[in-house]
């Protein structure tokens, strides 16, 4: 069957036709790909907000179009993750081969420590050629054009991770990555589009939105789409935008429907903006809540105020200490980072102690003082208070210093001894010494189900009304169930592979490198706080009042980054080079992103727009302002402003337009 | 203002010397090129000018990213971190100048400076070799990258590697033996600090222990010259002639007067200092050698390392053949090959460790340009080495390389100074740098030239004042009565900046050698209405931060005894109050705080400290800096609760550094709570060594250190505290001595004098040949170790002669600091000297040194003249003296900065809890019965509600399902029996694509459910439910029309309360249908496993209505009519009265729950 190629349209810093276009449908007829989870959910709001039906959209990522695309031929659409690959690609690093040779004059001579680097690398080779072997040669290309040095590490690093890529394909019983994934599901759909029908009957038309890149595999992707008749949107942001709308024509020779490209660049803001400028980071952080506590006095609703800032978690602490003194709750949506919470760190001390033939003292109490209750219990000694485990390290401290069995120090037991001890350690001594998958969840779900029934109220009943320790809590009793399926999978796969020890400490190792890798999204389920954001992270909200603080040179924008030469880089980047053309430019290779996150911001701002910056960062040393903050023209506020901000007083120049009250 | 400033607009050109460096330096390709500039005689602005224009001059020849082929460094941080700016201007001022000797566009001017920004060879020196040691760290065995600097792990190495070296057998004798040699005393160091301190110093300079052994020994013998003495005879002709003949005469007086000393006993002990010292060299060469390995392998173990460990390991990274290799050839290339242009600011500065670091990154194809001030070179204490740029200079030699081309120039011409300041300079300095006593090591002063115009108005201002008590001591500083230097410096001040003496809104700096009288500087500035921005201050010594580190080693173990004590007693905590009742309750933070029986500020902190104790889980938990953060939150630190921190700081401020602090030095790790008390403990203990206090906005005045200021300026300049003796904490109480070149190990301290010592107070030979007790303010150890007395007769440091000259060396850093002070002033330099002094000594104090010059005495006032070295005019100078009580006349406490935080704010807002998100689902009981249900909300899992339960009448059993999976294995069948347009028949009989479409439901909703169970379902719902929804009119009236929409989306956001909190409502409606006569409705289909009660209608109500609510928002939909259908244990339908009114007020009492 012969389809119709659909188009191809590129269009610049115009997202909301997005928003225009969603109606009721019985069954979806758009695919709408955001690379960011939290820019799916802000598309919602703005629908929901608008009362848009949106049954005629399925909002979703590329890794799960390609699954289904794959599934639909019967091929194997699962991934390996990132700590698989690892492994393989250390294992696959410490053979002597030429390739490797070429790594080393490049990265050292001890691969495995330069792994996940070099796993880097290969993600980026993926990523601007989709190894597809016209853009490798491209890539060469440009890469022989650069000054000797830079020339030579490019072509070494290509040359090894290309050898890396082509032994990871081989070794890995399915997908190695989802470059791989997204290729083999183009290549499927350009060999055979009734593919892209079967999986995808209803599907007319996919946008693409809210990206910074657009990478090979992805496009590869697209490209395909459009052979099986589907009209393909890219809705690109002012940043980058133009630059990778110029660049299709180049990249996407075969694709004959690529056509239109439309928008414009990033403009300046329609809203009042003014500058506010702090001494240091944390005064600037006081400012910044200042801001946001003057308009919530004045009677803005924290719905209608959003603080932006490149790197939300570099700000938390900061703001959220400047905030809490005026009484403001703040939601700010980075990563949970779960290995410091209570119910991580009670499952490591489980383990580590499960693993240990001879605990010491301190590791055999590790988990009390972790808050460890018992499964099923009832009892209201439970959790045990800091005074009781106290006296139950003193019940055994004579023997502090020894080193011996769990039963041997249950042993050292009588019929005085502090109850709930007893209870604990027949509980450590009940579970296996070497475990089987299934003990994961044998050992610990019944736990965490009593630490939720007996730990969580009692965070609750001492939390501050927003909750927020509970809901933290909360949050990472959810991560940690998701970390027992996870780690209990893994697990089971390594043990079967012979790549790890039956054994507690390797559980605890392994859920280690798995919450390392896969950081819990943190959601906030408090209405009244004040949302802090990455700026990437407004694209698509509209917020009356929005404070985008650290606009600092090298803070926002940041510098690019990468493992190869910056020589290499930038030729990539400034394309100027028919091969250079042809490649894909990777978001964190251009400045251009810093502005796609400040236009994110800038657009969220319906009101007005408060940017801040410090002077001076901790060691004192002169920082210069952020260059971005030029294109916006603010207005410079005086330093009284800033000294009624510190008093909590929101100055007139900043005050609400319709005198607060929700938007 | 930096000295970068300057009024001239277009292309900076360069003149005299600095024009003749750039014109050589841009007419070959390859060179050394040093510039040894006077103050203010342009060294950055030279620097940064040629930067900007070799960037211009190679991107105008088509050279890609020319930026990677320019190093750009400097010694300190705050001058490198004026680079980037400098050079931008720069690179501005050639494109804006249409006559420039290179064409720049401003776009391409723009273009460079950003990419000089992300340049990794911009900066200091140790943060270029920072980049350099990431890409070999692996090489040289650590894994992956160590910190760089973290104070406390740094500590915590040493420690582990001198308890290796304690632990190792063959050393137990050798440590002992050193042990009793040098054991730890109130100003010096154990062995263990002087390992450490040998180990800084043999990085610094590059030594290996074979290398320092020989030094070490070269003093020795030069302490001795001639070998250990044999005789009385031989001790004096040392003591003559080291200390001078009139010692000797002296010591040969002692002698003579005392009856019962044994003079044979003199050399008797002296030859044992010999011999016992030259076994010491001995000893801590070997323990050395053995400590360095362990103290490398503690670095790797903890991952952390020194800056100089890092130009250390760079370099031997270079050299050492077993690192030969492809990686190391690449490595070097990537500098060699690319780096065409290296310029060094500052390069008196640096040390042989960075230098021989950067050495490596050199070729004898690159242009270099050092710029530097030998006569400000004040950090040879900090192991700079300004003989290297003295070689470069010279001989041409620099980075180990021999250079053909080499172009020297000298700068003498400044753009800074007014006429007058110069020649207030130069007055002074025309005789120190020439002078022998002082250090000064010129045949031949080289006054300075200025550019600026003179002035009517005096440029130096001398604040007279009493001048009682030793210089430098608190009385002359700060006397009870009368008027110290602190006054008449601060009235000075006040007066000339009230009369616009100083010009117009000048900027004023007064700067420090030392902290010791700060406090009572800023008081004294206070007194007369100025308010000081004090940049030297430091974190740790506030008395808050040291609350915190306190409260957190508490936190240890708070219900220890001994703990508790040791919180009580701390400085920085008043609770001595407290230790009654803590022993009336058993130690017991708890039943102190629940016994009530406090109240106030101690009250709330006891409360405080037992609320810690009870969140030490999460403390086990959490990283530091959130430790440190609930510390300050939970006692409300920032409110001072026992006032104890100076008005003139902001708490809040200080507190927020330290949080920030803590989370800087954790990085991406986190401590553990041992670790972060450990790592607070040791900022405790080394103060200056950590973070300073954080300033607040712009005082009328700024105080700083002259280190600190150093490459700075400003317009008015003064500087303090001049009458401290130079010297008095000298090499001559060091154990181990290293300044610029100089090393050394004192004898031992154990020797004593031996038996029949004679008595020989008030000489030098009094302690024995080395006298291990001398104390801050003594100047001699004995005649054997350094000494800061005179020989009269010959001008010079008295002592041996490397310890002498290490002394005189020191000193004359003293005298370069004194002149980088006096240099930093631009329009006025204003200097408190005293109207009297008794006993003037010039060659040991600023003071006397500067009254001479000036020619100062009781007998001034108003103004007179002095005279001045050429080319000067005679100097004006103008007396101030007080006359009347120094007061404020300024309305607003002084000194108070403006902080606010705490007395001024508004009341505190209060947050609540109101739900983000709501599904319709569980509004009901989530808005009935928030407190029971609010845990599962977060948790995300089901809101049960008491109802829930099943039928025993229903032909299922519930072992290993749960009653949700049978409502969503019917939800998923029925979507599919609409979706896929299944008749009514098919529906009755469970035909058609259904028993598929059960499989597929029950393969994804039971897939843990028992096989009979599974089955037991799958008959429930082909029996009952199926056919029972055939029945029901939903599907009769869906039958009836096209327009339905399955599991349809229902989103919305809607404001609860005041001011209106957005909370999101979203979830799938089961139906969205319109019918024929376009009236819209929202179905609900249920299935029930229990008769329906009131609550379970309620709840079942108040989702649809949810629903109805979101539908009706939308722009085509007007009216909704809602329907529940539900089938299961009950059958029925019915339409929901409820609307829009009874879901808003659900959410409303969902706002702001405050949970009481």
């Amino acid at each position: 069957m012969s389809e119709q190629r659909g188009s191809f349209h590129a269009i610049v810093d115009d997202a909301e036709q997005v928003l225009d276009r969603a109606v009721r449908s019985t069954e979806p007829v758009e695919l709408v790909v955001t690379p960011e989870r939290l820019h799916r959910r802000n598309l919602k709001r703005r629908l929901a907000e608008q009362g848009s039906p949106r049954s005629s959209y399925r909002l979703t990522d590329s890794q799960r179009i390609a699954e289904r695309l794959l599934r639909t031929a019967d091929r194997q659409p699962e991934t390996i993750d990132r700590i698989d690959r690892l492994k393989h690609a250390e294992a696959l690093l410490g053979e002597e081969t030429d390739a490797n040779d070429r790594l080393r004059a490049v990265f050292g001579s001890d691969l495995r420590a330069h792994a996940e680097t070099i796993e880097a690398a290969h993600r980026r080779v993926t990523s601007i050629t989709a190894w597809a072997p016209a853009r490798i040669e491209a890539l060469e290309t440009t890469a022989a054009g650069l000054p000797d040095v830079a020339a030579a590490d490019t072509g070494d690093i290509v040359t090894g991770v290309r050898s890396l890529e082509q032994e990871l394909a081989k070794c890995v019983d399915g997908t190695h990555s989802r470059g791989a994934l997204l290729s083999d599901a183009a290549s499927l759909v350009a060999e055979d589009p009734t593919v892209w029908r079967e999986s995808f009957p209803t599907i007319e038309r996919l946008s693409l939105a809210g990206v910074s890149a657009v990478d090979a595999p992805l496009l590869d992707l697209l490209a395909a789409a459009t052979s099986a008749g589907v009209d393909v949107r890219l809705y690109l942001r002012p940043g980058t935008g133009p630059a990778i709308a110029e660049r299709l024509a180049d990249r996407v020779p075969d694709c004959d429907a690529l056509s239109g490209v439309a928008g414009g660049e990033f403009s300046p803001p329609s809203v009042p903006t003014s500058e506010l400028v702090a001494d240091t980071p944390e005064a600037e952080a006081r400012l910044a809540a200042g801001v946001v506590a003057g308009l919530l006095r004045k009677g803005v609703s924290p719905s209608d105020v959003l603080v932006v800032a490149r790197d939300a978690e570099s700000y938390e602490r900061a703001i959220e200490r400047a905030a809490g003194r005026h009484g403001v709750s703040l939601a700010v949506w980075a990563q949970l980072p779960v290995e410091r919470t209570l119910p991580y760190r009670l499952f490591d001390a489980c383990c580590t102690l499960l693993g240990t033939a001879e605990p010491s003292l301190s590791t055999l109490l590790a988990p009390l003082e972790f808050q460890w209750v018992p499964p099923a219990s009832e009892s209201e000694v439970w959790p045990l208070t800091t005074e009781q485990v106290a006296a139950v390290r003193s019940e055994l401290a004579e023997n502090s210093a020894l080193e011996q069995p769990v039963s041997a120090w249950l042993a050292k037991l009588d019929d005085d001894s502090f109850a709930p001890l007893r209870t604990y350690l027949e509980w450590v001594t009940a579970q296996p010494e070497t475990p089987e998958p299934v003990a994961l969840h044998g050992t610990f779900e019944p736990v965490f189900d009593a630490y939720r029934e007996l730990v969580l109220p009692t965070v609750f009943a001492a939390d501050d009304p927003d909750l927020g320790r509970t809901a933290q809590h909360a949050r990472a009793i959810v991560r940690i169930e998701e970390l027992l399926v996870d780690t209990r999978a893994k697990y089971d796969e390594w043990l079967d592979a012979g790549d790890l020890p039956r054994s507690w400490l390797a559980v605890a190792e392994l859920a280690e490198r798995v919450v390392a890798t896969r950081p819990g999204r943190r959601e906030h389920a408090n209405a009244a706080a004040v949302d802090v954001v990455d700026a990437t992270d407004a694209w698509l909200r509209q917020v009356p009042h929005v404070v985008a603080v650290g606009l600092v040179d090298g803070v926002w924008p940041r510098r690019p980054e990468s493992v190869f030469p910056s020589a290499f880089r930038r030729a990539v980047v400034k394309g100027d080079s028919a091969a250079a053309r042809r490649l894909a430019v990777p978001g964190r290779w251009t400045a251009s992103r810093e502005t796609d996150h400040l236009a994110s911001a800038v657009d969220a701002a319906t009101e007005q727009l408060i940017c801040s910056r410090y002077r001076r960062d901790r060691e004192g040393t002169e920082q210069e302002r952020s260059q971005l903050l030029s294109t916006l023209s603010p207005q410079p506020l005086p330093a009284s402003t800033a000294e009624s901000l510190r008093a909590g007083t929101l100055p007139d120049s900043l005050a609400p337009a319709n005198g607060g009250g929700s938007q | 203002m930096t000295e970068k400033s300057s009024d001239a607009v277009g292309y900076c050109r360069l003149e005299d010397a600095q024009a003749d460096i750039r014109d050589a330096f841009f007419a070959t390709d390859a060179g050394l090129f040093v510039l040894d500039c006077g103050p203010g005689a342009g060294k950055s602005v030279t620097a940064d000018s040629i930067a900007a224009e070799d960037l211009a001059r190679k991107r105008s020849a088509g050279v890609e990213n020319p930026e990677e082929t320019l190093c750009l460094t400097s010694f300190s941080r705050d001058d490198a971190a004026s680079i980037l700016p400098g050079v931008e201007e720069a690179l501005g001022r050639l494109a804006a100048d249409p006559e420039a000797p290179v064409t720049l566009s401003e776009e391409s001017a723009s273009e460079l400076g950003a990419a000089l920004r992300g340049s990794d060879r911009v900066g200091t020196v140790d943060s270029v070799l920072g980049t350099v040691f990431e890409a070999v760290a692996d090489e040289v065995g650590f894994d992956g990258t160590p910190t760089v600097g973290d104070g406390s792990d740094l500590a915590g190495v040493h420690g582990d590697a001198v308890e290796l070296v304690r632990n190792d057998d063959s050393l137990v004798n050798a440590f002992d033996r050193l042990d009793g040699a040098y054991p730890e005393g109130r100003y010096d160091e154990d062995v263990g600090d002087l390992l450490a301190t040998a180990r800084n110093a043999c990085r610094e300079r590059c030594f290996d222990v074979e290398t320092l052994h020989e030094r070490l020994l070269g003093v020795l013998e030069g302490a001795y010259p001639d070998g250990p003495p044999e005789s009385l005879e031989d001790v004096l002709e040392d003591v003559e002639r080291f200390f001078g003949p009139d010692e000797r005469n002296a010591v040969e007086e002692r002698l003579a007067v005392d009856p019962d000393g044994e003079r044979d006993a003199v050399a008797t002990a002296d030859a044992r200092c010999h011999d016992e010292w030259a076994a010491a060299i001995e000893r801590f060469c070997t323990v050395l050698s053995v400590y360095l390995d362990a103290y490398d392998e503690a670095c790797r173990a903890r991952g952390v390392v020194a800056h100089v460990d890092v130009a250390h390991w760079v370099a031997t990274f270079f050299e050492a053949e077993h690192y030969a290799g492809p990686f190391r050839e690449r490595l070097q290339e990537r500098y060699t090959d690319r780096l065409s242009t290296v310029v060094v600011d500052e390069a008196q500065d640096v040390s042989h460790a960075q230098h021989d670091a950067l050495a490596p990154l050199v070729d004898a194809e690159t242009r270099v340009l050092l710029v530097g001030d030998r006569n400000q070179s004040v950090y040879a204490w900090r192991n700079a080495q300004p003989a290297l740029f003295a070689a470069a200079f010279e001989d041409g030699e620099y980075f180990g390389i021999e250079w053909d081309t080499h172009e020297s120039n000298r700068a003498t011409r400044s753009y800074r100074f007014r006429p007058g300041v110069a020649a207030a300079i130069d007055t002074v300095f025309e005789s120190v740098f020439t002078d022998p006593t002082r250090g000064g090591d010129a045949k031949e002063y080289q006054p300075l030239r200025t550019v600026r115009d003179g002035t009517v108005e005096p440029n130096l201002h001398l604040a007279a004042f009493d001048g009682r008590g030793e210089p430098g001591k608190k009385r002359w500083v700060d006397p009870s009565e009368g008027v110290g230097e602190a006054a008449a410096l601060a009235d000075c001040i006040a007066t000339g900046l009230r009369d616009d003496r100083f010009g117009e809104d000048p900027g004023v700096t007064v700067l420090f050698q030392r902290r010791t009288h700060m406090a009572s500087y800023i008081d004294a500035f206070a007194d007369t209405g100025l308010t000081v921005r004090d940049t030297s201050r430091v974190l740790f010594d506030h008395p808050l931060v040291g609350a915190v580190c306190a409260v957190v080693e508490w936190l240890l173990d708070p219900t220890d005894k001994s703990a508790t004590l040791t919180l009580t007693n701390d400085d920085d905590l008043p609770l001595n109050t407290l230790i009654d009742r803590l022993m009336r309750a058993d130690w017991s933070i708890h039943r102190v705080a629940e016994s009530g029986s406090l109240s106030g500020a101690l009250g709330r902190f006891t409360d405080g400290l037992a609320t810690l104790a009870d969140r030490r889980p999460t403390h086990l938990a959490s990283a530091g800096a959130d430790v440190v953060s609930d510390v300050i939150e939970t006692l409300s630190l920032a409110a001072d609760p026992f006032d104890q921190s100076s008005a003139a700081t902001d708490d809040t401020a200080v507190l927020d550094r330290l949080v920030a602090t803590v989370a800087d030095w954790e990085g991406e790790e986190r401590y553990s709570l041992p670790q972060l008390a450990a790592a607070l403990g040791h900022a405790r203990r080394n103060p200056k060594s950590g973070p300073s206090l954080p300033t607040v906005g712009d005082g009328d005045v700024t105080f700083r250190t002259i280190h600190g200021a150093k490459g700075d300026e400003d317009d008015v300049v003064a500087v303090a505290d001049l009458g401290d003796r130079l010297g008095r904490l000298g090499p001559q109480l060091d154990r181990f001595l290293a300044h610029g070149q100089h090393v050394a190990l004192s004898p031992p301290a154990n020797l004593g004098t031996g038996e029949n010592y004679p008595e020989l107070a008030g000489t030098v030979l009094a302690g024995g040949p080395y006298d291990p007790d001398a104390k801050p303010g003594d100047d001699s150890s004995g005649l054997r170790w350094a000494s800061q007395r005179w020989v009269p007769e010959e001008k010079r440091i008295a002592g041996p002669p490397p310890l002498s000259a290490a002394v005189t060396t020191s000193r004359a850093e003293r005298w370069r600091l004194l002149y980088v002070a006096l240099s930093r002033a631009r329009d006025h330099l204003v200097l408190p000297l005293p109207t009297e002094r008794e006993e003037s000594t010039p060659r040991d104090r600023w003071v006397d040194t500067l009254r001479d010059a000036y020619e100062f005495h009781a007998g001034r006032s108003g103004s007179y003249t002095v005279a001045t070295p050429e080319p000067h005019e005679p100097l004006t100078v103008s007396v101030h003296s007080p006359t009347s009580p120094v007061t404020a006349d300024m309305e607003s406490p002084p000194g108070t900065p403006d902080t606010g935080e705490s007395s001024s704010l508004p009341p505190t807002l209060t947050t609540g809890w109101t739900p983000r998100f709501v599904s319709p689902s569980t509004l009901y009981p989530l808005s009935t019965a928030p407190a029971k249900h609010v845990l599962a909300h977060l948790s995300g899992r089901a809101l049960h509600s008491d109802h829930e339960g099943v039928d025993d009448s229903l032909p299922l059993t519930f072992e290993t399902m749960g009653p949700d999976v049978v409502g969503d294995v019917a939800h998923d069948t029925f979507a599919i029996a609409l979706r896929d347009e299944v008749d009514t028949e098919m529906l009755r009989a469970s035909g058609g694509p259904l028993p598929a479409a059960i499989d597929r439901a029950i393969a994804r909703h039971a897939s843990g459910v028992a096989p009979d169970e599974r089955e037991q379902l799958r008959r429930y719902l082909e029996s009952s439910l199926l056919p029972a929804f055939a029945e029901t009119s939903l599907w009769d009236r869906l039958q009836a029309t096209d327009r339905r929409y399955v599991e349809e989306p229902l989103d919305g956001v809607v404001r609860v309360g005041d001011p209106g909190l957005a909370v999101e409502i979203g979830g799938q409606a089961d139906i969205v249908s319109v019918d024929d006569a376009g009236e819209w409705h929202v179905d609900d289909l249920k299935v029930t496993l229990t008769p329906l009660d009131e609550s379970l209608r309620g709840r079942y109500e108040l989702q649809a209505a949810a629903y109805a609510w979101a539908l009706s928002r939308q722009p085509e939909v007007k009216t909704v009519t809602t329907t529940v259908t539900t089938v299961g244990t009950e059958r029925t339908s019915w339409t929901v009265d409820a609307g829009d009114a009874t879901f808003k007020r659900a959410l409303n009492r969902l706002y702001n729950l405050n949970w009481e």
